[in-house]
């Protein structure tokens, strides 16, 4: 690459570099730390690097000015291409992927050879600044944040689990028609009550009962089960109601309409 | 002229450019990180505290607003005091107001550190979700009618879940906070370019996060948030352009793409900061006319690391490099967006929010209404400390204002003018706050005054006289107490009591109304319920159910009748059907729990229900309760106090 003059422009080549590493990263990884590392700066850091490089080559502007513009182009060029991308082709992974490459490429490929045009030097960066005190407490500052946020999320969890209650359903299953015309019918149970716990269930459809069942959930567990629609042939609204610790706790009904085509077309 | 006379004038002049540099907060000349490290330390631990009071809020504890309280100073009292100090450097004012914007960004994550609380949050992530289910951005918002013709947040966020496998919350949190952290640097730019001052520009971002949108509004994921950042951005550029100093053409191009880039970027992001963006280039332009057309302009000559200064008489070129430019640029990209894109669900949006406070001022002028109490809001009360410090946060940016215009007079900069006038408009703004519905535009518009604002008060904090060094100390202390105060006075104008921290389920309060019921049910409607199913539910659920749940929820009126009436009305009768039906609404969401008291925010719906911000009483049990005996109504899912009734048979009865 040097003998292309690349050598002159490190950041713009390890700009490419990054940009062909995520593509491959989204070709081998989903998800997970790889993807993540990899492709975070796909999105936030690299086609707006390449962008400001191209539209102001080096001693233009300052350096804080060209942070600025390195993060608000990056996240502006991921909208924009969606918007026009969109008008042809579904916003897929790989549709992002290859239009935020594609553009950081080419615009570091146009600052490159803005640059070698220019002959002028890149402007080496001190890190003197920094000492290892600093550093340190830097680091610090961050875990401490991070104990800060782990202790609001422990919070805000026992929070969301603090109340015990238990859900009772009675539904269509997955579409709009109900029995007998429309398909089965599910009857659910969830526990949140914090423990395991005892349930009895029982359905009845008018006067008959389709069935009962006596249920042991654990903490978090669920139950369901399908009522096929040729167990509920009978008169009056399929009722369902739950019992704990021996006693009513939840009712749900369901009125079912023998009329033919009555429901299905909702 | 001998040695002696001229050594001493030599070191007379030494002496006069390093009090001038320390004026400007040139501080040390090396790059040092000064006391940034120690005081990222002290808000770390801020960050702990409020974490920890949070945690008591939420278990109904006491102590818990001391130590939020606590927290909130640890974070800015130190930062604005350091900021307020000569002896910082550059390097290390940048670092420090990137600090305070990151810690304060952080607060919010630590209210809801775990899922997006209603409303606005909830409703980019519903957009966000069916972006990435559909690959369309476009797609119809049922909780917020105008978010689909903004998408440039959701695609940005989408784009993270789909390459970097975060979730949409993880993701837009991501976002909001590098676009906070940039934000924060580019206003310290801005104020820094047209000041002349790295000390009146750390000072600067210290008063603006004073604005009462600062804390939590602007740390939602939600359009606003980024949009800032996008617009601080392009203005940062086209005052980097517009400043008088030799450009080649090959910079100035590159100016204009990355100026015409910005500006298309802002328009598709968010309506209000695109508008009044676009507002105030235009301002700037017409006051930059206006002193083009005088002898002997604007004349700059401090040194700035661009480039050299030259000095003029004359502005540049008012087409070539100024605000001419970007302002009819962006005027263009606003209009073509609103034509063919965001026109109707801008309206629908914003349309409500001007009319309501325009019609509010109207009452209150002609006496239709008497004022509302001055930063107290739906029937919840400020102790009289609160209300002292609300008043602390307003009364010095009040008192400010005529020595920033007297300021602003003495300089022929149109910029310093344009600003002065964006200034002005503050006062406006806050009268907007004795009516209810002006309220939320006073609240909308603060974080675009306050830039005005936050520029003078930096200017005239700066301009100050020295005092003896053992004064100075004192000086900068006070003033930092008073920046806390008025930090503390403006979250609480912002806020209500209730909604400062989380804590117990409250009804109709967006965030603390979020229950484990109400996401249960939402769990399950995901899982078993139609999806795009229309629901009528009160506001948190509604939200909830739309976002978790893929349901629609509906608002709003049907043939003229409110559909919030199937909610309030005691029986259930043929007016209640006849919603239900014409409004296609598949599935009523009723929550037992909408009876017990009164809703936190004034309505259980919408602003516009019947009642809103009226009402003495909650709604009556027995308006809920008629549910489980009317016909053609199945209750399908309860866990108590949530229960999901199907409607089905009311349609099949038609």
């Amino acid at each position: 690459m040097s003998g292309l003059g690349w050598a002159r422009a490190p950041d713009l080549a390890a700009t490419i570099v990054a940009a062909l590493f995520a593509i491959g990263v989204a070709l081998l990884a989903d998800s997970g730390p790889v993807a993540t590392v990899a492709l975070l700066p796909l999105v936030l850091v690299l086609p707006g690097y390449a962008l400001t490089a191209a539209l102001f080559p080096p001693g233009t502007i300052d350096r804080d000015f060209r942070i600025v513009l390195v993060a608000a182009l990056s996240i502006g060029v991921t909208a924009l291409s969606g918007l026009v991308l969109q008008v042809f082709v579904d916003l897929s992974r790989g549709v992002v992927a290859a239009s935020l490459a594609a553009v950081t490429i080419a615009a570091a490929v146009a600052a490159w050879r803005e640059r070698r045009g220019r002959h002028r030097d890149v402007a080496t960066r001190s890190w003197s600044w920094l000492t290892a005190g600093s550093a340190v407490a830097l680091l610090a500052a961050i875990a401490i944040a991070g104990v800060a946020i782990a202790i609001a999320s422990g919070g805000a969890n026992r929070h969301l689990d603090a109340p015990r209650f238990s859900a009772l359903w009675l539904v269509p299953q997955g579409a709009p028609g109900i029995p007998p015309n429309g398909p089965p019918v599910i009857v659910g149970v969830s526990n949140r009550e914090g423990r395991e716990t005892g349930y009895r269930l029982s359905v009845r459809h008018g006067r008959s009962t389709v069935g009962v069942w006596r249920l042991r959930l654990a903490a978090g567990g669920e139950w369901e089960t399908t009522l096929a629609a040729s167990e509920l042939g009978g008169a009056g609204p399929l009722v369902a109601r739950l019992d704990r610790d021996e006693r009513a706790y939840r009712r749900v009904a369901l009125e079912l309409d023998s009329r033919p085509g009555s429901i299905a077309d909702e | 002229m001998s040695d002696a006379p001229a050594a001493t004038m030599r070191r007379a002049g030494h002496r006069k450019a390093r009090v001038e540099a320390r004026r400007a907060g040139g501080g040390p000349r090396a790059p040092s990180l000064g006391a940034l490290p120690l005081l990222a330390l002290v808000a770390a631990a801020g960050l702990v505290v409020i974490a920890l009071g949070n945690n008591a809020a939420r278990d109904g504890a006491s102590g818990a607003a001391t130590l939020f309280w606590a927290g909130l100073t640890l974070i800015y009292g130190p930062i604005a005091y350091r900021l307020l100090s000569a002896s910082a450097s550059r390097s290390e004012r940048i670092g420090l107001v990137v600090l305070m914007g990151v810690a304060l960004f952080l607060v919010r994550v630590l209210y809801s550190p775990i899922l997006y609380p209603p409303f606005d949050e909830l409703a980019t992530w519903r957009q966000t979700h069916d972006l990435l289910e559909t690959g369309r951005p476009f797609t119809d918002n049922p909780i917020a009618a105008g978010f689909p013709a903004f998408p440039g947040l959701e695609t940005a966020t989408a784009a993270i879940v789909q390459l970097a496998g975060l979730s949409i919350f993880h993701a837009g949190a991501v976002v909001i906070g590098v676009a906070r952290a940039v934000l924060m640097l580019a206003l310290f730019l801005i104020i820094e370019r047209v000041s002349r001052s790295a000390r009146a520009a750390g000072i600067g971002v210290a008063v603006y996060a004073c604005n009462p949108s600062f804390l939590y509004f602007d740390s939602q994921f939600a359009h606003e948030s980024l949009a800032l950042m996008l617009g601080g951005a392009m203005l940062l550029a086209v005052v980097s352009w517009a400043e008088p100093r030799r450009l080649d053409a090959r910079a100035s191009l590159g100016f204009v793409g990355a100026i015409v880039l910005l500006a298309w970027v802002v328009t598709i992001t968010h309506h209000m900061t695109s508008y009044l963006l676009a507002a105030f280039f235009v301002v700037w332009a017409l006051l930059a006319v206006r002193v083009s057309r005088r002898p002997s302009a604007i004349a700059s000559s401090s040194p700035h690391p661009d480039g050299p200064i030259v000095k003029r008489s004359s502005p540049p070129g008012l087409l070539s490099r100024g605000p001419v430019f970007p302002a009819v640029l962006l005027c263009s990209t606003t209009a073509v967006w609103f034509v063919f894109v965001g026109g109707d669900d801008t309206i629908e949006e914003l349309g409500g929010v001007f009319s309501g406070a325009i019609d509010s001022v109207v009452r209150l002028i002609i006496g239709g209404s008497g004022p509302k109490t001055l930063f107290q809001g739906s029937g919840e009360h400020n102790p009289t400390l609160a209300r002292a410090f609300a008043f602390a946060s307003v009364i010095p940016l009040l008192a400010l204002i005529p020595f920033a215009l007297r300021r602003a007079w003495r300089v022929r900069d149109p910029l310093w003018h344009a600003l002065a006038t964006v200034a002005l408009l503050y006062p406006v703004t806050l009268g907007l706050r004795l009516t209810l519905s002006g309220t939320e535009t006073s609240q909308r518009a603060s974080e675009f005054v306050f830039v005005g604002l936050a520029f003078y008060a930096a200017v005239l904090i700066v301009e100050m006289p020295l005092p003896k060094r053992q004064m100075r100390r004192l000086r900068d202390l006070s003033l930092a107490g008073l920046a806390t105060v008025m930090f503390c006075g403006a979250f609480i104008v912002a806020e209500l009591p209730t909604t400062r921290q989380p804590g117990p389920f409250l009804v109709g309060a967006d965030a603390r109304s979020v229950s484990p019921h109400g996401l249960a049910a939402a769990e399950f409607a995901d899982r078993h319920l139609l999806s795009s199913a229309r629901i009528l539910a009160d506001r948190p659920n509604g939200t909830l159910l739309g976002s978790y749940g893929d349901l629609d929820p509906v608002l709003g009126q049907i043939d003229g009748i409110p559909v919030a009436r199937v909610l309030f009305h005691e029986r259930f009768d043929r007016v209640d059907r006849r919603v239900i039906r014409d409004d296609e609404i598949v599935y009523v969401v009723i929550d037992q729990r909408l009876s017990r008291e009164l809703p936190s925010l004034g309505f259980y719906l919408e602003p516009d229900e019947p009642g809103a911000f009226r009402r003495t009483e909650p709604i009556d049990p027995a308006a809920l309760e008629k549910f489980r005996l009317a016909t053609g109504v199945n209750r399908i899912y309860t866990n108590g106090p949530i229960a999901i009734y199907a409607t089905s048979r009311l349609s099949s009865s038609r």
